[in-house]
């Protein structure tokens, strides 16, 4: 919520003076401002602006947008045609010009009448900007999957802890689209879980693609920022949901391609269903690819339940599993057990309501960071042991893989200058 | 099963000849042999040879990138020398780290710390970067007396210090004098320092620092990010007294 | 700088106004502890949002001891000002599990406070109680919406081996009003507790409608072959129409999806056979839907029968079987079939299970079983139908026969439904894609419903659909 509306307003006549700020419009408190009966006034509303405006990033700043407890006032893209159509938006959405337009993330976290942002970036930025968005002060609403590496995770939490801050991961799918595989398992109809089968895309691929001229419309340098340098090619950083090439969710340096994108939401689903929320697995097994089918890995945690990802057989009904649409199957003991209740989102409105309800309260969300890195642990062990074709052991306390220098160098990746984590 | 190193000339002779948008699956053999090089010595020095030597000829910029992304991956002290060289290069040196950051040898170190001496802007940057990733305390007195200087690369030599979380670093932290960005880069590395002797058991150098910066804070602070480094310090606080 | 102190230089100005600082002298016991304790209660008065959590991270894992416990939930909880304080702090103290704050969070529970306030005490007695507090939770239920909600909420989650008992025995008290009953029946189905069943079962053929739809309703989710009987009577006590429906799913549901099928699926044909000859004859359409070799039997038996009305009574129970292994059977009937009533009756039946898995046929098998019974509809309604029917098979091989209906006026609609229904699965759809894409923008150039142009343009762009949750 603005608790300085006055400073606020002041900034926000200024705020298109600023270096890359695209919109000068003095402010001007409209009816809508003001508030209705149905709408707390703006002193009330948690200001919010936007980093990475483009597919699902639209679709999350219309969600926050259309919020009656929101007051949006500032985008923020490399891109020019998606940094102008959010703030179209916002502004169509207002009846006004002041939605500030940014093409530097930095600039608009400098703004201090800003109380939380959502980020949808390419992955490789998400530590980054989650990490100074804390350090500024802000609330994060963050997409998934929300990191790229190992060592991004507890950087990330130690960030969103220290500075008291709320962020929220951004799987909607977790809670609403498994409810046919999380109630059987919280109720403890199904017994004690034993086993996860999850079906899904595998890791990212190196990109070669070749050169193209760099159009205008987009800053490439800020583009790649974190990422190794590479010469534009429109397939390289189109946003487009695909991973099997031609968008930026294929390729290593900026995704951990469908392992981690759909991942996110299948490996979400399946770790909040079997409760591992607060486990990080301990053990990575590859295993070669047999007369069974092609070659898959399995995680154990520590409380010996195993997740396989891409087992080579076909998920079938069996006595106490359940299953959700063929990508998940969860293998229990059949011993019924005590139930305990569904955790649930906060407020109004799915993950996005849950995560505006914290910003006030501040409780934690749904997806705390935390749920959130643990989740994407497993996805990215599993990505590292099929690069190395070998099995693996994580030591959660170092957060280094024991006894394996090699898998080691694969927990982070040095950053180009001069961005730094 | 040994490997039969004359499977990969061919594409080596490819991979020389890459550059963006030309067949990368002729050299995709070498991928296999990288992996196959766990446990390899033979094999690991064969690949760190040819791909020293793709690193110091007149190979396109595509190409010595892919050569980093592997040595990152399997490359030694025998690779240092050459992946050094790239290091005051504006087009490799990113690369050139990418690979000397995750090589355990204490060579790559050296070859960043004496890199860090000599490189200016940016590089800088990049090398405090991979220092810090690193963990790498022995640049901590080098990285400390940056903390003067240019503004970027003091914000940056902070938040390596923020990293490192030696006694050395807080106290070189504690003495700098900064305001804007550097200050804040040094409250937030100051506060890593501090969660680090707490988990340590050092209550005593973690109430120090938690502490002042309560007191720098100031009672009514007026930013979004003094109330977050009002919250930071006063949660320390209450973890240093129980 | 000792820890007060130096914190009460940030608190000062947050402080003013609203509760005085206490003087460092009023320390009761000067203890590192007793310190932190009043530094996070100054923290918790000062109702500054952003060290709430500082706070309640203390309350929650710091401050051990009952006594800390008492003076939070009795002198501190129920003087903070502010509702969120109040709700921050009794989500702390359920946390802090120590039950010793329990007489304070009852008391904000049956107090006036704010419901937000209500809600968060009533779950704090929750997670903090046990049978005791059961009758309090009780008397809530009747409360306005938030008390209700959250108090039917805390009695699923309470735990304590009394805790169902007293809750079937509340069941039991007919005196009780029928709302109350029928959410005590959502609450022992949602407890799931095994040896409560034997409660569901009598609430089944309870005088009560309402209370009778609960009970099957809850007896569907958790009923086995031990319920099958009692599910049987409470079938024939349900009143025609919703609840006879209703009833009916449950009892198939136990039969043929819960755990234990088979057992319950024969217990059920035990209960038939022993039925006078009114109730099987009640009884049969639903024993259909459950399906089996030895129904089969008695339904072909029946079909046989020169009795129309027993033979009428065989042919509903064949188009009712829940697989497409009758499917040679009801080609048969159909093809001999000279009264059109019976035919529509037994195409009715084929429509619904052409597509059905069974085991035994093959997507291509069921594929032509569709076009098989297509040739056989004589009604737009009933090729509609199929079409949409035909989404089920999840093949490609589906979408190019359902495709070319999208230009037939009549049919279009169905049509474009079947088309949207299999690009939901998202395999399928990526698997392929241009196919997809070009029958997904026929479908938007043809379409007049807004929900399949939404799902078209959803798939198209590679978002899911979130699908209605049926009542």
């Amino acid at each position: 919520m603005s608790r300085r509306p006055t400073t606020r307003r002041g900034f926000l006549k200024t705020a298109g003076t600023t270096a890359g700020a695209a919109v000068a419009a003095p402010y001007v408190i409209t009816s809508k401002a003001l508030g209705d009966a149905t709408t707390p006034p703006a002193s009330d509303r948690i200001v919010m602006g936007g980093i990475g405006i483009g597919n699902m990033g639209s679709g999350d700043q219309n969600n926050f947008l259309n919020r009656n407890d929101v007051q949006y006032v500032a985008v923020c893209d490399v891109r020019t045609k998606w940094r102008d159509g959010g703030k179209n938006k916002v502004d169509g959405k207002y009846g006004n010009k002041d939605c500030a337009a940014y093409v530097d993330f930095r600039e608009l976290l400098a703004r201090d009448d800003i109380d939380a942002v959502h980020i949808a970036t390419p992955d490789h930025w998400h530590a980054i900007m989650t990490i100074a968005a804390c350090r500024s002060g802000k609330d994060v609403y963050l997409q998934k999957p929300e990191t790229l590496t190992l060592r991004e995770g507890p950087l990330m939490i130690a960030a969103a802890r220290r500075y008291g801050r709320v962020v929220s991961g951004g799987s909607q799918r977790v809670l609403e689209d498994y409810r046919g595989i999380v109630n059987p398992c919280w109720s403890g109809q199904i017994g004690t879980i034993k086993s996860l089968d999850i079906s899904v895309g595998g890791p990212s691929m190196p990109c070669y693609l070749p050169a193209q001229p760099t159009p205008p419309d987009i800053d490439w340098e800020l583009w790649l920022g974190p990422a190794p340098w590479e010469p534009y090619n429109s397939g390289r950083c189109d946003g487009n949901f695909g991973t099997g090439g031609g968008s930026w969710r294929s390729y290593i340096d900026y995704s951990g391609g469908s392992l981690t994108d759909w991942g996110a939401h299948h490996f979400g689903g399946a770790i909040f269903a079997a409760d591992l929320r607060e486990l990080q697995p301990n053990a990575v097994t590859f295993n070669s690819a047999s007369d069974k089918g092609g070659a898959y890995v399995s995680l154990t945690y520590p409380n010996g339940v195993e997740v396989h990802h891409n087992r080579p057989q076909p998920l079938r009904p069996e006595k106490h599993s359940v299953a959700h649409q063929g990508a998940i199957q969860i293998l229990a003991d059949g011993q019924a057990k005590e139930g305990k209740p569904v955790p649930s989102y906060k407020g109004q409105g799915g993950i996005y309501g849950d995560f505006i309800d914290c910003v006030k309260t501040r409780e934690k969300p749904f997806r705390d960071i935390e749920l959130a890195v643990n989740t994407m642990t497993g996805p990215h062990m599993i990505a590292i042991a099929y690069r190395l074709e070998r099995s693996l052991k994580w030591d959660r306390d170092a957060q280094q893989f024991t006894g394996d220098e090699e898998a080691n160098r694969l927990v982070d990746r040095a950053r180009r200058e001069p961005w730094i984590l | 099963m040994a490997f039969d190193l004359a499977t990969l000339d061919a594409p080596f002779t490819a991979l020389k000849a890459f550059n963006w948008g030309s067949d990368a699956n002729a050299f995709k053999p070498i991928d296999a042999a990288v992996v196959a090089a766990h446990g390899d010595a033979a094999l690991r020095a064969e690949l760190e040879k040819r791909f020293g030597q793709l690193l110091a000829d007149d190979s396109s910029r595509a190409t010595k990138e892919y050569v980093c992304r592997k040595l990152a991956m399997i490359g030694t002290s025998a690779s240092v020398s050459a992946l050094a060289t790239l290091l005051p290069s504006e087009d490799h040196s990113h690369m050139s780290r990418f690979a000397l950051e995750r090589i355990g040898a204490p060579e790559a170190a050296e070859a960043l710390r004496t890199a860090l001496g000599k490189v200016e802007g940016t590089l800088k940057i990049g090398m405090i970067s991979s220092l810090a990733a690193r963990g790498d305390k022995a640049s901590v007195p080098a990285i400390g007396g940056m903390l003067g200087g240019d503004a970027k690369i003091a914000a940056a030599a902070a938040e390596a210090l923020g990293t490192l979380r030696t006694p050395e670093a807080a106290a070189a932290l504690a003495g700098a004098k900064a305001d804007g960005d550097v200050a804040a880069a040094i409250t937030d590395a100051r506060l890593a320092c501090a969660e680090s002797f707490l988990a340590k058991g050092d209550r005593a150098a973690a109430k120090a620092i938690y502490e002042s910066i309560n007191a720098a804070v100031g009672a009514e602070p007026k930013t979004h990010r003094e109330r977050a480094v009002r919250v930071a310090a006063k949660r320390g606080l209450l973890a240093t007294a129980e | 700088m000792s820890l007060r102190r130096a914190l009460a230089v940030v608190c000062l100005g947050i402080l003013s106004g609203l509760t005085a600082p206490r003087p460092l002298a009023a320390d009761p016991a000067p203890t590192a502890s007793r310190e932190v304790f009043d530094t996070v209660v100054d923290l918790i008065r000062s109702g500054d949002a952003d060290m709430r959590p500082v706070a309640m991270e203390k309350v929650r894992k710091g401050l051990k001891g009952e006594e800390f416990t008492r003076e939070l939930a009795e002198k501190v909880l129920p003087g903070l000002k502010k509702p969120e304080d109040q709700t921050a702090l009794l989500a702390a103290l359920a946390d802090r599990a120590d039950r010793a704050a329990l007489p304070g969070i009852m008391a904000l529970a049956k107090g006036q406070a704010d419901a937000s306030v209500r809600t968060a005490a009533i779950r704090g007695v929750a997670a903090l109680g046990g049978a005791d507090d059961v009758p309090l939770l009780m008397s809530l239920l009747s409360g306005d919406n938030a008390s209700g909600e959250a108090a039917r909420g805390a009695l699923v989650a309470i735990r304590g081996t009394d805790v169902s008992p007293r809750l079937v025995t509340a069941l039991a008290d007919k005196d009780r009003p029928a709302p109350e009953r029928v959410a005590l029946v959502g609450i022992l189905a949602e407890r799931r507790e095994s040896a409560t069943l034997p409660a569901l079962v009598a609430a089944a053929i309870d005088p009560d409608a309402t209370i009778r739809a609960a009970a099957m309703k809850a007896l569907g989710t958790l009923g086995g072959p031990a319920e099958v009987p009692g599910m049987v009577a409470g079938l024939l006590a349900a009143q025609a129409g919703a609840e006879r429906n209703d009833a009916e799913r449950a009892l198939v549901l136990v039969c043929t999806q819960n755990r234990d099928k088979e057992e319950a699926a024969a217990a059920f044909l035990t209960r038939f056979q022993a039925a006078d000859p009114s109730a099987q004859e009640s009884l049969l359409p639903t024993l259909a839907r459950v399906g089996g070799p030895a129904v089969m039997k008695i339904v072909n038996g029946l079909i046989a029968s020169p009795d129309l009305a027993q033979r009428k009574l065989g042919l509903t129970a064949l188009s009712r079987w829940p697989d497409a292994t009758v499917k040679d059977q009801l080609l048969d009937l159909i093809g001999k079939a000279t009264d059109e009533e019976e035919r529509r009756l037994l195409l009715g039946g084929l429509i619904r299970i052409a597509p059905l898995p069974d085991n035994t046929l093959d997507p291509a098998q069921k594929l032509a079983l569709v076009e098989q019974t297509m040739k056989l509809c004589t009604r737009d309604e009933e090729r509609g139908r199929l079409l949409e029917r035909a989404s089920a098979i999840r093949t490609v091989d589906a979408l190019r026969y359902v495709l070319p209906y999208v230009d037939q006026p009549s049919l279009a609609e169905s049509a474009c439904l079947s088309v949207v229904e299999l690009a939901h699965h998202q395999k399928l759809r990526d698997g392929n894609k241009d196919e997809f894409m070009k029958a997904l923008d026929k479908v938007l150039t043809t379409t007049k419903n807004e929900e399949v142009i939404d799902r078209a343009n959803r798939y198209k762009v590679g978002k899911t659909w979130e699908r209605k949750k049926a009542k």
